[in-house]
């Protein structure tokens, strides 16, 4: 009786050890965040972000520009707290002109909007002028659509280059709101009763990164 | 059935869709090095090469969702190395990438894409496009891929039937990087 009493509590803890090593508790019910959308003008960081969230090193490859459209699905992503989330689909496009009304319709077909805009090019006129466009146009197709959550997520990036870098990266948003041109992008948004939430990151930093996506995410929770 | 229904529709438009819209050309596409975000169409036909003149272009539009499924759906031919790449689907739709040595603004490699249809007579006039390819688009490219191109040439001028074997035998379905 005792000998069979301790086989099966021996067997008991042994397959529970098992359990506890395969199967981690928070792979067992992670967060789903839904579908992301990456857009931005050439060389505003796109397929560094998606490098970043899909959990690849970024800066070892020479960097190459994105010729076609991509899709990733069932992105694991894990915040520093140790949660686990699952963005079902990013969907990645090359940021040329003969794109964005491919981005437009991705926007309403998509939960999360991000739109990317390089710092460092924030006194380029041209660029500008290019930026403002594409954000007003966003913004227009997701006022007009039928999505219950009409948000569009702009993030600042090449921070280490920009006129911002003298600024730690966590102040670097409070700053940022200050910016003439930041600030008209963001006006737009009320416009369409679209909500504009507006980060800013080093993507090359992975630390920084971490942190910009634990803002989005719990600005998403909201 | 519906499903299978559906996938024959689809495989139809999609040859239908080519066959209209797309001539027996050559299309080239190319960024703009500047990052501006401006894209260069072309279309090489009978020796003669043209820019297509608006994105909105059907030419351009068509062409451009070829690239999305070639670069999604086909399967990497290993028939060339080095700086050059083909990706190829069974109905003959080729894609191949060719890297210059000239970089863009920020220092990024800025590919060229060559999009042809295998099993047709464009594929003889592939070798000529490569060779003047620094003239139309502008771009420095390797004279270290001259081998790789030597025996592309070799290849497209086989039969279709050999081709598609080769294909069968050697194209690899690989996850698009």
């Amino acid at each position: 009786m005792i000998k069979m009493l301790w086989k099966g509590s021996f067997g008991f803890f042994a397959l529970n050890k098992a359990f506890q090593y395969f199967i981690k508790e928070d792979e067992v019910y992670p967060s789903y965040l839904g579908s992301f959308v990456v857009w931005g003008r050439p060389n505003s960081g796109k397929t560094t972000f998606i490098s970043r969230l899909c959990g690849q090193d970024v800066g070892l490859n020479s960097k190459e520009a994105t010729t076609s459209k991509k899709k990733y699905k069932n992105i694991k992503f894990k915040v520093n707290d140790g949660t686990l989330f699952t963005i079902n689909e990013i969907v990645d496009m090359p940021g040329t002109m003969d794109r964005l009304d491919d981005w437009l319709m991705q926007v309403v077909d998509n939960d999360h909007v991000f739109y990317l805009i390089d710092l460092s090019r924030l006194t380029d006129r041209k660029y500008i002028s290019q930026i403002e466009w594409d954000v007003r146009r966003t913004i227009e197709a997701l006022g007009k659509s039928n999505k219950e959550c009409k948000r569009i997520n702009i993030i600042a990036t090449h921070i280490d280059e920009s006129q911002f870098r003298q600024f730690p990266t966590e102040n670097a948003n409070n700053i940022l709101q200050d910016n003439d041109v930041i600030r008209q992008i963001y006006e737009t948004t009320s416009e369409y009763k679209v909500s504009g939430y507006v980060y800013s990151a080093n993507l090359m930093d992975k630390d920084s990164f971490q942190r910009l996506m634990e803002s989005v995410i719990n600005d998403c929770q909201k | 059935m519906t499903v299978k229904n559906d996938f024959k529709n689809d495989a139809l438009k999609e040859d239908l869709v080519r066959d209209v819209v797309l001539r027996d050309a050559i299309y080239i596409y190319a960024q703009a090095l500047d990052n501006s975000g401006e894209t260069d169409y072309w279309c090489a036909s009978n020796s003669e090469v043209y820019k297509l003149s608006k994105y909105s272009d059907p030419e351009a539009v068509v062409f451009r969702e070829f690239i999305d499924d070639v670069q999604t759906n086909g399967r990497h031919w290993p028939i060339i190395a080095g700086n050059l790449q083909c990706r190829v689907t069974w109905k003959g739709n080729c894609l191949i990438t060719v890297k210059p040595m000239t970089l863009d603004e920020a220092g990024r490699l800025s590919p060229v894409l060559l999009f042809l249809n295998i099993y047709k007579n464009q594929r003889r006039d592939v070798i000529n496009v490569l060779e003047t390819l620094s003239n139309i688009t502008g771009r420095e490219i390797s004279d270290d891929d001259d081998n790789g191109i030597n025996h592309l040439e070799r290849v497209l001028n086989w039969p279709r039937w050999r081709i598609f074997l080769h294909i069968a035998i050697y194209s690899r379905r690989v996850r698009n990087d």
